[in-house]
């Protein structure tokens, strides 16, 4: 047999291309499909549901990643995002069809912030509705732009419309903005976007995962406004129009015994009904963190209402905790 | 041609950007600011887009034995280059400004009014970029529909 490359044509193509396969097996095939089996979801319920799906197929056609990426980086200046994302968040995703592949939602320019836990720090779908609709009838600052035709513009409203309150300056004519089909789906898939909880024995190799709870993650009151609040209540606290109230003259935030605003901060607030509803932020924030957005408002809003501690909190927390253990 | 030359010092600043871009500490500023945006059109539009240009005025008048119009040939030229200059200098500075804001823990909003002006600084390099290569279609066109044949070209 001729083993002379210059000479033997067919042999030197032949060991181009084992050597190419060999090498792509052993460096891109081998390892993806060993991750494919080790790694699981984090929840057995982490599937979609179909209206999820479709929003899910929304949020691509709309191209969201292009602005929005989904991995926060194990990195302090991505903590604000959420906790650092690990190979598990993202194992549900499958790609549609076998002549498709596996959609690009990680993103790789954060022109927008990062939406992996975008469920919970904006966990509010009536924002999310206003937000879409027009991003400056929220955030004055923003520059997304407006997605409003994934809404309806109608002269009556029917029992099943969700009716979105754009303030008159941002409504593109005088008609009443209802939900669209499709800002209903996105809206659905955006609220799914919530990262579970990570032990180390999710993990295929126990690397320390930056968790938001076990450190401060903010260094003043104003960052947290900044980060849960200001989207609703506005930076200068004045609020949105007739969707979300003002701080500003609230008879609650100038009180001095600060209990009733701890209670709402920790519990969430829908008792009235011409606003939006707030979320509950215990979960989110700890007491301190809580104190310190409180103290935030109360200097800036408050007209020189006393400032709350740390331990007032702390002791509403427990008792709320035991009001509601008692009811089950 | 002088396109060649840009797309050649294009090659040279592109990758040894791409290389500065890829260290560790760098990479803990620039990554997913409008600085990669910057790159990418650095080395696909500086390098890329000029070479090809490059080519199609070098090859165009030999296939045909027409010229193009030198005025619009340097038109298509200088708005091309300033327009990407502009474009990614200005992408250059927000975004490392982007990534010093975000490294500060500053809220993300700021980092996203910082941008403005540089925006607005990318959207008036892009109108250039845009405006040389209607200039470039125009020029082309003028070029193949002339009846004049220069006859240098046949060797």
């Amino acid at each position: 047999m001729n083993l002379n490359f210059n000479t033997n044509h067919k042999l030197l193509f032949i060991s181009v291309f084992l050597g190419f396969f060999i090498l792509s097996m052993l460096i891109a095939v081998g390892p993806a499909s060993v991750m494919e089996y080790n790694i699981k979801p984090l929840l057995e319920s982490d599937e979609m549901n179909p209206q999820q799906k479709r929003g899910f197929q929304v949020y691509i056609g709309e191209n969201c990643a292009v602005c929005h990426t989904q991995q926060v980086r194990p990195l302090k200046m991505d903590d604000r995002f959420g906790r650092a994302s690990v190979p598990n968040d993202f194992a549900a995703m499958k790609p549609s069809s076998a002549w498709m592949m596996t959609p690009n939602i990680l993103g790789t320019a954060r022109i927008g912030p990062d939406l992996s836990n975008v469920g919970e720090r904006r966990g509010n779908e009536m924002w999310n509705y206003l937000h879409l609709y027009n991003p400056r009838s929220v955030v004055e600052e923003s520059i997304m732009p407006s997605y409003h035709w994934l809404f309806d513009e109608v002269d009556e409203i029917s029992e099943e419309n969700i009716v979105v309150p754009v303030p008159k300056e941002y409504n593109r004519g005088d008609k009443t903005i209802v939900v669209g089909q499709d800002a209903q789906d996105l809206v659905a898939y955006l609220m799914y976007l919530k990262q579970p909880p990570v032990t180390p024995s999710d993990l295929i190799r126990n690397r320390s995962i930056r968790t938001g709870s076990s450190q401060m993650r903010f260094s003043s009151g104003k960052q947290i406004y900044g980060m849960y609040c200001a989207s609703c209540h506005g930076g200068d606290g004045k609020g949105v129009g007739s969707a979300y109230p003002s701080l500003k003259g609230s008879s609650v935030l100038k009180k001095s015994d600060p209990s009733d605003m701890i209670k709402i901060v920790l519990q969430g607030y829908n008792g009235n009904p011409q606003y939006g509803k707030m979320p509950a932020y215990g979960g989110m924030l700890t007491d301190s963190e809580i104190e310190a957005v409180i103290n935030y408002t109360k200097k800036a809003w408050g007209e020189g209402a006393k400032l709350t501690t740390e331990e007032e909190i702390n002791k509403l927390r427990i008792q709320l905790k035991d009001s509601t253990d008692a009811d089950k | 041609m002088s396109f060649i030359v840009v797309a050649v010092i294009f090659y040279f600043l592109g990758s040894f950007q791409g290389s500065l871009q890829a260290l560790r500490s760098t990479n803990l500023l620039w990554h997913f600011t409008d600085y990669t945006i910057a790159h990418s059109h650095m080395t696909m539009y500086g390098i890329i887009t000029f070479f090809l240009w490059g080519m199609a005025y070098g090859l165009a008048p030999r296939l045909s034995g027409k010229e193009p119009n030198t005025f619009l040939t340097n038109m298509h030229f200088w708005l091309a280059l300033l327009g990407l200059i502009v474009y990614s200098t200005s992408l250059i500075i927000g975004g490392t400004e982007r990534g010093m804001s975000w490294l500060a823990d500053k809220p993300f909003l700021e980092s996203v009014s910082l941008m403005a002006p540089y925006w607005l600084w990318r959207s008036l390099g892009g109108a250039m970029m845009f405006a040389a290569h209607l200039i470039f279609g125009w020029n082309m066109y003028r070029m193949f529909k002339t009846k004049k044949i220069i006859s240098s070209y046949e060797s």
